[in-house]
């Protein structure tokens, strides 16, 4: 869409819905433990393992994982001329902002070329039958073992990227990737709930001082009201949460604990008739179809554009991350990469560069709606006093009075300590991943 | 004049099946063909690393455990027995339905149009240039609660003396409702089409000899038209039935409830999952089978009476 | 007969208005009041959504449900880049839907055309079968029908999902339903007009085409339009066979119905239900057109809707 953020109709769109729509896949990684037994390693780096070791290597969040390097995927040789284009991104429908593509384009006097996928593996398939000639990729960060291991991605020259130090330290040597070898981060979120004061009378704090803030999805007050995102990852570790809070495993092969988390969400269903959607979030609650929804931080930061009036109702709109008062709750981020048959590599990895300078990345920000890792986001100073140059541009200066901004949005901005408290969703083993995916189709099933 | 053996004659039998032969082929390649795909891959393995299926093209390499794992969990107390029980419901009240509205529209309209047949049979057929997913969206807007408005079909209920609050459509045991009035309504257009031409072809004079020898209306009715109109009937309820087993769509639209799904919404779901597209393939082979009977049943007596219909 | 007079003067007696609201629905010679009712009620209780869904696409606001007065916005934002409400995804849908029908048509209507006149006048061994694999197509669930294609275009065929694999599978749904109309005017044609000009010398070729064809022209343009409404209609099998840039019409209604969806999505399905319905017509007209040339008893309607199943 091609919206001028001035354009009093602009509004970021959640990518996150053709990101879930047909990936019910979502992320399947086995757990670690498994993983690194059956490799024989014990998380320690080792580059170059040779290629006998083609297993993907998962991380977790206490057993970072570097991963494996191949004599013949080698990084690019540093000090390259730029190619001359065109540069092909490969990435998910509207999750990127034209003009800043425009803004590489001109800066680097090539052409640039937005291709988008609909479909994680479908994009994956293609990449391994060699149909797609791209030149960056946005794997989730489920995928990038896999892919790192298949060799479909090639490891990235540092010498090109220095941009990367913008980043919060955490993001430039993630648990899933250390050293960024593969990859560098893309947009962050957590996954928090999102509601209406109209419908579901509670403020922040309220539900902040509940024994368990994941409780407030069981409340037969609400029925008809509540919705939760139609993704088996998001839906049952919303059943974990609310049994075991901060003790959950986001990447358990526990079938105990997957059944039990069917059964809580079972009971949701009994209790409320809760909905599975995917624009719940961004959509129904600002427009009043729902009153509570689980809801990605990005997607109820685009809230007030979808309210009916937003002077009147953007206001009611709230958001909670339970983590941040030690309830346990979701964070992550999306990645980019670049393809190991990628015909302009250097203009590749120039890009990257490019996306992490905090003002190119911070003006997709705002059109995007997800937020982006960086030093310079202050999430006080960003909000109040917005960013250099791209004053009220932001999502939650939309509709509001002049001079003010949906302060009951701040809570959506993601911070670097959010990391510290937030719990990681990796990969799966397939077999694993086929238990949740089980237990979620017979949550799905009504049985 | 001539009739060589070897010539006209001799053409004459093979042209025809030349003729077919192109949409024979065709058929053979895209439909049938690939409904071996869907054993292949059920009874195949999966990638490793991404759950991508290998399809197992030799019979001999079949693995069945994914199968009958499937097939265990629709015998034992399960989601998916839970699924397939429903759909069984829903699709018997939904053609019950039908056939209970629909056959007196199109006896309506078949003996006594008179005048009007044309625009009433234009009105009948309106839905076909409708599209499907459009008149489900139609019910969906009316049925929709916000909470400042609780939407023009409550809106009328509550004009209603039996009405006192809005009633929510998609949640609840309401909703069942809800999911067999979209069907009901998606599919009827399919089942009043083949009654009303098979109610057109009765020939009027039986219903006029029956009555000059002394039956009232509805003794003609029941033992002269209904019995007539059976072949209809049964070509009608077929056409609607056996599609409506895998419809999916129809519960995704009207109310998205996981208390609604059906036997389409399991395969659906398990064939976007990433490795699950085995259990995804065999779950469609356990609804193949099961409708396979019917299917074969309609499919033997209708192509039976139509060759003889053509000869 | 003789009931009727004997209870119409005695209910005369009790009330005159009831006896006259009795006669009225229970007159054996006219038509019957219920059932006229009834099929009124259903007419009405099949187009109204529709037409009220018709009605949002032409809604000043974004609502599906309020309308809040008349305006043509969400048909501009279809096409129009500087309207409020452009979505660039819209018009590249309607494209598609169109482009797959036009291509559609025909293939299936050729390899359909021939198909019932090759089964109707085949008289060997495999006519049964492969008149039963006509009928399959018909009476399968689409899902089954859209996975197997799916499944086996990815994994053997090596055929890529998108456009080409929509097409293809629009043609294999749509034969079926070419073969029924065609058949049916076959049946209606006879065999006669061939078998004589087969006995003044004419190979069946020759007698196909110079005879049976022009004869069965109303039939094959109807197919057209048929299969241009059908296609233009398909969801299941055009969403499984597609991974992008081949999103149709009722994809995008379905995704947008499940997503936030304003009335632009109504406008669309409008516009193709507009198209759709010109296309019946103008079928309708072609056999209207030839039945009163050929002087049939029924109208076109009737004849259309008689199609043999």
């Amino acid at each position: 869409m091609v919206f001028h953020p001035r354009d009093p109709n602009h509004r970021p769109v959640s990518r996150r819905d053709f990101l879930r729509r047909s990936l019910a896949a979502g992320v399947a990684l086995p757990t670690s433990a498994a993983i690194l037994a059956a490799c024989g390693t014990d998380g320690t780096p080792s580059p170059d393992q040779g290629d006998e070791d083609i297993k993907p290597r998962f991380g977790t969040l206490d057993n970072p994982v570097t991963l494996q390097t191949y004599k013949d995927n080698p990084p690019i040789d540093s000090n390259l001329e730029p190619e001359s284009g065109p540069l092909v991104i490969y990435n998910w429908e509207q999750y990127m902002w034209k003009r800043v593509l425009k803004d590489f384009g001109k800066k680097y006097n090539v052409e640039v070329k937005y291709e988008t996928f609909y479909n994680m593996e479908q994009a994956i398939q293609k990449f391994q039958t060699g149909e797609v000639d791209v030149d960056v990729f946005f794997p989730t960060i489920d995928y990038v073992p896999k892919l790192a291991a298949s060799k479909l991605i090639q490891p990235l020259n540092h010498d090109y990227i220095p941009n990367i130090s913008n980043l919060w330290p955490v993001m430039q040597d993630p648990y899933y990737d250390q050293g960024s070898l593969y990859t560098v981060p893309y947009t962050i979120y957590h996954t928090g709930m999102a509601w209406r004061t109209d419908i579901v009378p509670m403020e922040v704090d309220d539900v902040a001082a509940m024994s368990n803030p994941y409780e407030i999805y069981w409340n037969a007050d609400y029925a008809g009201k509540v919705g939760i995102y139609d993704v088996y990852r998001e839906a049952l570790s919303l059943g974990m949460y609310r049994d075991l809070a901060d003790k959950t495993d986001l990447n358990t092969a526990d079938p105990a604990v997957i059944d039990a988390a069917r059964d809580r969400l079972i009971e949701l269903n009994d209790l409320v008739g809760v909905k599975t959607t995917i624009d719940g979030a961004y959509a129904g609650v600002p427009e009043g179809k729902f009153g509570l929804h689980q809801s990605w931080s990005g997607d109820i930061q685009a809230g007030p554009w979808y309210t009916s009036d937003p002077k009147k109702e953007a206001g009611l709109l709230r958001y909670y991350w339970p983590a941040r008062d030690g309830f346990g709750g979701t964070i992550d981020n999306d990645t980019y990469a670049i393809p190991t048959n990628a015909k302009n590599p250097v203009l590749a990895h120039l890009f990257l560069n490019f996306m992490m300078d905090e003002f190119n990345a911070i003006k997709n920000w705002t059109w995007v709606g997800y937020q982006v890792p960086f030093s310079a986001v202050n999430p006080d100073t960003i909000f109040e006093e917005s960013y250099p140059g791209l004053e009220g541009w932001f999502v939650w200066d939309y509709g509001a009075p002049a001079g003010k901004h949906w302060d009951n949005l701040k809570s959506t901005i993601v911070t670097e300590e959010d990391f510290d408290i937030g719990k990681r969703a990796t990969g799966l083993d397939i077999d694993v991943d086929t238990l949740w995916q089980d237990a979620y189709a017979d949550f799905k099933a009504g049985a | 004049m001539a009739t060589p053996t070897g010539g006209i004659v001799g053409q004459r039998r093979w042209y025809y099946p030349a003729l077919a032969a192109p949409g024979i082929l065709w058929l053979l390649f895209l439909f049938i063909l690939p409904f071996y795909a869907i054993a292949a891959v059920a009874f195949g393995g999966r990638d490793q690393i991404f759950g991508l299926p290998i399809p197992a093209w030799n019979p001999l390499e079949w693995q069945y455990e994914t199968f009958s794992t499937t097939a265990g969990e629709l015998f034992a107390s399960s989601g998916l027995q839970a699924q397939f029980l429903r759909t069984l419901v829903y699709v018997v009240i939904s053609v019950t339905i039908c056939l209970v509205v629909g056959y007196p529209v199109a006896y309506y309209i078949a003996r006594y149009g008179g005048r009007l047949k044309v625009l009433l049979l234009t009105l009948m057929i309106a839905p076909f240039w409708m599209s499907y997913l459009m008149r489900m969206l139609a019910w969906v807007n009316l049925l929709a609660v916000k909470p400042d408005d609780p939407g023009l079909f409550n809106r009328l209920l509550l004009l209603t003396p039996f009405v006192n609050h809005p009633i929510n459509w998609s949640s609840g045991p309401v909703s069942h409702m809800t999911v067999i009035l979209g069907l009901v309504y998606g599919y009827i257009p399919f089942f009043i089409l083949p009654l009303y031409a098979a109610l057109d072809r009765i020939d009027k004079s039986q219903l006029e000899a029956s009555r000059d020898m002394g039956a009232n209306p509805a003794s003609t009715f029941w033992r002269v038209t209904l019995p007539l109109s059976r072949q209809g009937i049964l070509a009608g309820a077929v056409i609607i039935t056996l599609p409506m087993f895998g419809d999916y769509y129809t519960p995704n639209l009207m109310t998205a409830s996981p208390e609604n799904t059906m036997m389409g919404n399991a395969i659906d779901l398990a064939l976007q999952g990433q490795g699950k597209q085995p259990q995804g393939a065999a779950i469609t082979l356990l609804l193949s089978a099961f409708i396979g009977a019917l299917m074969i049943y309609y499919l033997v007596s209708v192509s039976r009476a139509a060759k003889e219909a053509v000869r | 007969m003789t009931t009727a007079e004997a209870t119409l003067p005695r209910e005369a007696a009790a009330s005159p208005r009831v006896g006259r609201l009795r006669a009225f629905f229970s007159n054996p010679w006219g038509k019957p009041r219920l059932l006229s009712v009834w099929t009124w009620l259903y007419i009405i209780w099949t187009i109204a959504p529709v037409l009220i869904a018709v009605q949002f696409s032409f809604n000043d606001g974004r609502s599906r449900s309020t309308f809040q007065g008349f305006s043509l916005q969400w048909y501009e934002s279809i096409w129009n880049e500087a309207s409020a409400n452009f979505d660039d995804t819209l018009l590249p849908a309607l494209i598609q839907s169109l482009k797959l029908a036009l291509l559609t048509m025909p293939i299936a209507t050729t390899l359909g055309v021939g198909l019932a006149i090759g089964l109707a006048r085949w008289r060997g061994r495999g006519s049964g079968a492969a008149n039963f694999l006509m009928l399959f197509p018909l009476v399968t669930p689409e899902i089954v029908m859209g996975a197997s294609m799916f499944l086996i275009f990815s994994n053997l065929y090596e055929i890529k999902l998108g456009t080409g694999a929509q097409l293809l599978g629009h043609v294999t749904f749509s034969l079926s339903y070419v073969v029924i109309v065609t058949r049916g005017r076959l049946f209606a044609i006879g065999r006669d007009y061939e078998e004589a000009a087969m006995d003044l010398g004419s190979s069946p070729a020759d007698a196909i085409r110079r005879v049976l064809l022009p004869l069965l022209a109303p039939a094959i343009l109807s197919s057209f339009f048929i299969v241009f409404a059908i296609s233009i209609d398909d969801f299941v099998i055009s969403q499984y066979l597609c991974v992008q840039e081949c999103t149709t019409i009722p994809i995008k209604i379905y995704n947008a119905a499940r997503n936030a969806g304003n009335p632009s999505l109504n406008a669309l399905a409008t516009i193709m239900m507009v198209l759709s319905l010109l296309s019946i017509t103008v079928a309708v007209l072609i056999l209207r057109w030839f039945n009163r040339r050929q002087g049939t008893g029924r109208s076109a309607v009737e004849d259309f809707a008689r199609f043999e199943i």
